[in-house]
């Protein structure tokens, strides 16, 4: 067994991994090592060949490809050591990690700090309790674009899609494009799942109808897909008999949602946020085993890759000064208070003593119009945004500084 | 009154609305027909009449108001298989590659014969045999004095062989019924003295405290409070397909020829004998046929000319659980629900575990008149998932619902023997629920038949010198200590590439399976033998993965891969 | 007339374009950058252009290409088609121009990433 040492190791290396690893090294950690399960840096981005993508962070329209090249380049060039085409077997709460690949076997890696950056994954048929049969055919959005993007293959002629998120979106479009017909997306919420630019550009532009409100009850098929049926749902998510409809495809592409792949965390010890699905960090994204750090979707599913970026920036910020000493492990934490509108803030905790200034991310619960993200501490304002729309969708951001004695109160409310 | 006028007689009785005629041959096997005005009704009706004293079997020509009820059509398969003719010999043909089917050609393998074992699906295990809870069951549950219940208790017994002979997954976790509320103690009883009566080995009623020392799971996490229980040590847990892939594996390392996509659509006999059988891959002469086809057993009876039994598909709905959520015991721990075991011929299954770990809830059961349907519905669904006994789990922790099919006869009972009618033909019909546990005991008996019927018409069988029963143990990385995979790596690097996530499989295991002696050619197939996208992303990441490697090492094309079975490709083209 | 989803910001305006004796009047933006977007909408829709190009030799058999600029909507089809004609040779490298000024738009498509040569 291969005996290795790091300053930091950094586990996946999608956009979260690529800008902790760099970051890492700007900072001037010494040996960071890279860990990516695929054979290539860039995770999910390299089938995002879409634009759309780092408008926050580079102030252009870019695609996914390209925003994960920028990173790719410059963790080429910062000197971070990377090994793709391996598998983190095991993390423990010491900080070591077990791994393996084909050329260098199996290694036993000790880190001064660990930054998870594994990203998401889909929810499956299996998840939602998608009826009828299981035949070929039936896919997650994503595997349909890895398929399409990045293998050159199409999985259909002709598709549904369940689920309004923007990658359902994103497929209806890139879909059409590759000559598949997209007879329609189902969204079981009565609003969409993904943005407004995206229904305009993905669906309106190519005529393609979106069912709010509607779901496939029943897929068809032995043992290739040959239909599904469609139909209405009331008030309380349940199948109107009457609406049902028959619809012949024989491709199904779900859209149904994603979960931070945290099986390493939970191994390690990690205690995960049952809102986020994430391990429950503090303002430098530490998780609660010492040393432990998590960025990007990992940590709570991000609507756009910046903010997976600046995440796991942070948390490599963290890491850094952990290895310094800089970072108590066992600093007393307090939690962020929600209120309003809120459902959920990320990171969840502060040290006590936490000073300067961090960016906070949040979901709200409803959608809302003209409201104001106001963070408090002790009465004082130390935080405040102001949005014409809020919806959860949206992922909203907030940078704060001034925090006294770990008191942090977030809100979301109407204005005045 | 003659036997068919008795059967009328019941029926008119129970069902005053229906006119059903009924006919008895000389071994008292009665055909019935007539209208029924449902499906469900024309199973009562076929169940109703098989337990009238006297009546062997029962063969259905009902039909059903305003239902079609779908029938297999064998006329492409007869035409393609004479088309192509005479393509080999054998001294037996086993047709199914179930459990039963794969059980019975491995323990033939050990003779002198030449052997073809041929199948329908594009694997072995395909069938019946993939989608169930995967019991090897103590007989505390299943009625004495049928062959059911002693091919049950005797395969029970003959598994632990069969698991070390052959290395699959076999984990004897014995069964712990319990109750929560003294008053139902007379169905623990009942369990208990139907153990006792099978000659279950070990069965033993426990007391409350006796029952939480065994499992304290119990009340730490299903939150019961146990009054007595009945404790049967012999109940033990396979995968299914992984003991069918296993058979098949040795018998066709012992010789016997393997052949899959290949249905079979005629029998051929002559003077009441069988002389081959015609399948879509061509004709193979046989004088022995052993009828293992599952839910096609009746059809292909009746194709050999003795129609004596009629199946129906009894299907049954499976939920998985992520292995995050483990079982609350070690041991099968169920409630007793008496409410459930009233007038239903099978009342499912409940809250169970799988022998990798996860929680499986069910199957239902639910009578269908499809003999392929084994779609999931909102009411199987709903009723697997209240037979949940664990508080820990919720249907959020689920990762995966499928459906599969019991074969039942109107007898309930599992139909093995020579045909009276043709000879050659062995049935080895309507084995379904406990069927996984019984085969070793359906492959013994079985083979005894054969040896007997070959002894009585001078053919002498001798066994093979050769005859090898180890099918080695297959690598397994994700239950290797990390210095056991160091060397495992070193030796072979492809161990070193891990290709399905959730379950850690690595490409050497892929490997493994694809040159086997069974080459597996669809990712299911890869599925059910390494376990690659059985884990909770469903083989979202790997899937790709698993067909680069197929279509690579079977030298088929990308879009060439199937999912699952015939014409399921993944894939439909290349991008515009 | 005809109408749009505003997609300038969040709040998602319905405006509508209508022509009258040669003047365009727009109406339901709540703001100057609406008033933009629906005018050209109205008169010239652009949008980016994004798919994937064969590679033979590489790492991957498709690379992902960006348009630098947006291109007229109604010609976005006609430029996938000499897309989807051509084939390139690994290694690419991002940035590198696969195809100048496609159909005299004005516009060129880029490869999106670096795809190494198997």
């Amino acid at each position: 067994m291969k005996e290795i040492r790091t300053d930091i190791t950094v586990v996946g290396g999608g956009p979260a991994g690529l800008a902790a690893a760099v970051e890492a090294k700007r900072q001037g950690a010494e040996k960071v090592l890279l860990i990516e399960r695929d054979f290539e840096l860039g995770g999910v981005l390299q089938q995002c060949i879409h634009d759309g993508f780092g408008l926050h962070r580079f102030k252009r329209r870019m695609s996914g490809a390209e925003y994960a090249q920028k990173f790719i380049d410059e963790c080429e060039a910062s000197g971070v050591e990377v090994f793709t085409d391996t598998m983190v077997l095991e993390i423990t709460k010491d900080r070591e990690l077990y791994a393996c690949n084909s050329t260098d076997g199996m290694m036993h890696i000790q880190s001064g700090a660990i930054i998870l950056a594994m990203g998401c994954r889909e929810r499956t048929a299996g998840q939602i309790l998608l009826l009828g049969a299981r035949p070929s055919g039936v896919m997650t959005a994503g595997s349909v674009q890895r398929y399409i993007n990045m293998e050159g293959y199409l999985p259909g002629t002709r598709a549904v899609i369940l689920g309004s998120g923007d990658i359902g979106l994103i497929m209806a479009r890139r879909m059409t494009l590759e000559g598949i017909q997209v007879e329609g997306v189902y969204e079981v919420m009565p609003n969409p799942g993904g943005l407004t630019r995206n229904i305009v550009q993905c669906l309106e532009d190519y005529n393609i109808p979106l069912h709010l409100s509607s779901t496939v009850s029943f897929v068809h098929g032995r043992d290739t897909l040959e239909g599904v049926t469609v139909a209405k749902l009331d008030e309380n998510r349940k199948v109107i008999k009457e609406t049902e409809r028959y619809v012949p495809c024989d491709l199904l592409v779900l859209a149904v949602g994603l979960i931070p792949e945290n099986e390493l965390s939970k191994g390690a010890g990690i205690e995960l946020d049952p809102k986020t699905r994430g391990p429950v960090v503090d303002q430098d994204f530490m998780t609660c085993v010492p040393g432990i750090f998590a960025a990007g979707n990992v940590a709570a599913v991000f609507d756009l890759v910046d903010y997976v970026s600046q995440s796991a920036e942070i948390a490599a910020r963290g890491a850094v000064k952990f290895i310094r000493g800089e970072k108590k492990a066992d600093a007393p934490l307090c939690d962020v208070k929600l209120d309003g509108n809120v459902n959920f803030v990320i990171p969840q905790k502060v040290e006590a003593s936490f000073e300067g200034t961090r960016e906070f991310f949040m979901r709200v619960k409803k959608p809302d119009a003209e409201t104001v993200l106001q963070c408090t501490t002790e009465g004082e304002p130390c935080g405040r945004a102001l949005y014409q729309r809020v919806a959860p969708p949206e992922m909203l951001a907030c940078e704060v500084s001034g925090v006294k004695n770990g008191d942090l109160t977030i809100s979301v409310a109407p204005r005045g | 009154m003659e036997l068919n006028e008795r059967v009328e007689q019941v029926l008119k009785e129970a069902f005053p609305h229906l006119d059903i005629r009924a006919e008895a041959d000389f071994r008292s096997i009665v055909t019935l027909s007539g209208e029924c005005t449902s499906w469900q009704e024309l199973i009562d009706v076929g169940h109703l009449a098989a337990k009238v004293d006297g009546v062997r079997n029962i063969v259905s020509r009902m039909t059903v108001k305003g239902l079609e009820i779908p029938k297999k059509d064998y006329s492409e398969t007869v035409r393609k298989g004479r088309e192509i003719g005479v393509i080999d010999e054998a001294d037996v043909v086993v047709v199914g590659l179930g459990i039963t089917g794969c059980g019975i050609a491995r323990e033939l393998a050990k003779y002198d014969l030449k052997i073809i074992a041929i199948d329908m699906r594009d694997d072995v295990g395909a069938g019946a045999t993939k989608a169930n809870n995967g019991g090897v069951h103590m007989a505390g549950m299943v009625k004495p004095g049928t062959l059911k219940a002693k091919m049950s208790v005797r395969g029970n017994y003959l598994y632990d062989q069969w698991a070390k002979d052959l290395n699959f997954e076999f984990v004897r976790l014995g069964h712990l019924h319990y109750i929560t509320d003294i008053n139902d103690i007379d169905g623990l009883v009942e369990i208990f003295t139907t153990a006792v009566k099978n000659h279950d080995r070990g069965p033993q009623m426990l007391d409350g405290p006796q029952t939480l020392a065994m499992a304290p799971g119990i009340k730490e996490v299903m939150q019961d409070d146990p009054v007595a229980s009945c404790w049967t040590p012999t109940q033990a847990k396979v995968h299914p397909y992984q003991v069918c892939v296993a058979l098949a594996e040795n018998a066709a390392d012992n010789g016997v020829r393997i052949m899959l996509n290949c249905e079979l659509g005629d029998v051929l006999t002559e003077d009441g004998q069988i002389t081959g059988i015609v399948t879509e891959k061509g004709i193979i002469r046989t004088k022995y046929l052993i009828n293992a086809a599952g839910l096609y057993a009746d059809e292909i009876s009746e194709m050999a000319g003795d129609a004596c039994y009629t199946l129906h598909n009894r299907k049954g709905t499976i939920a998985i659980y992520d292995k995050d959520k483990p079982p609350a015991t070690k041991q099968l721990a169920m409630r007793y629900r008496p409410n459930l075991k009233k007038n239903v011929e099978s009342k499912g299954g409940g809250t169970d575990q799988t022998p990798s770990g996860n929680i499986l809830m069910g199957p239902s059961a639910t009578e269908v008149p499809d003999k392929e349907d084994i779609d999931t519905t909102q009411e199987d669904l709903e009723y697997t998932l209240n037979r949940n006994d664990n508080p820990a789990i919720t249907p959020a922790d689920i990762i995966r619902i499928y459906a599969g099919a019991r074969p039942a006869d109107f007898k309930e009972d599992y139909v093995i023997g020579m045909s009276e009618l043709t000879h050659g033909l062995i049935n080895a019909g309507a084995i379904q629920s406990p069927g996984i546990g019984s085969a070793p005991g359906v492959a013994e008996m079985v083979e005894g038949i054969l040896l007997e019927d070959m002894k009585q018409n001078g053919r002498t069988v001798v066994r093979r010198p050769d005859w090898n029963p180890i099918r080695e143990k297959k690598v397994k990385f994700a239950e290797l200590s990390r210095e056991e995979q160091a060397a495992l790596i070193e030796k072979n690097p492809a161990y070193g590439r891990v290709i399905c996530r959730c379950e850690t499989i690595t490409e050497g295991e892929i490997l493994d399976a694809i040159h086997s002696s069974v080459v597996p050619t669809s990712i299911d197939a890869i599925k059910r033998r390494t376990r690659a996208g059985m884990g909770r992303c469903q083989g979202g990441f790997c899937q790709p993965r698993v067909l680069e490697i197929l279509a690579r090492e079977l030298g088929m094309d990308w879009v060439e891969v199937n999912l699952k079975g015939r014409n399921s490709t993944v894939l439909k083209e290349e991008n515009r | 007339m005809k109408e749009y989803t505003c997609i300038v910001c969040p709040r998602s305006c319905r405006i509508t374009v209508e022509e009258k004796d040669g003047e365009l009047v727009i109406t339901g933006n709540t703001c100057k950058r609406g008033y933009e977007f629906a005018k050209n909408e109205y008169t010239d829709p652009k949008r980016m252009l994004t798919t994937t190009v064969k590679v033979t030799g590489g790492v991957l058999p498709r690379i992902p290409v960006i348009s630098t600029q947006e291109v007229p909507k109604d010609r976005l089809e006609d430029c996938l088609k000499v897309l989807y004609g051509l084939e390139l040779k690994a290694p690419v490298q991002y940035g590198e121009i696969i195809c100048e000024n496609i159909l005299g738009t004005g516009v060129d498509i880029k490869a999106s990433r670096t795809l190494q040569a198997k």
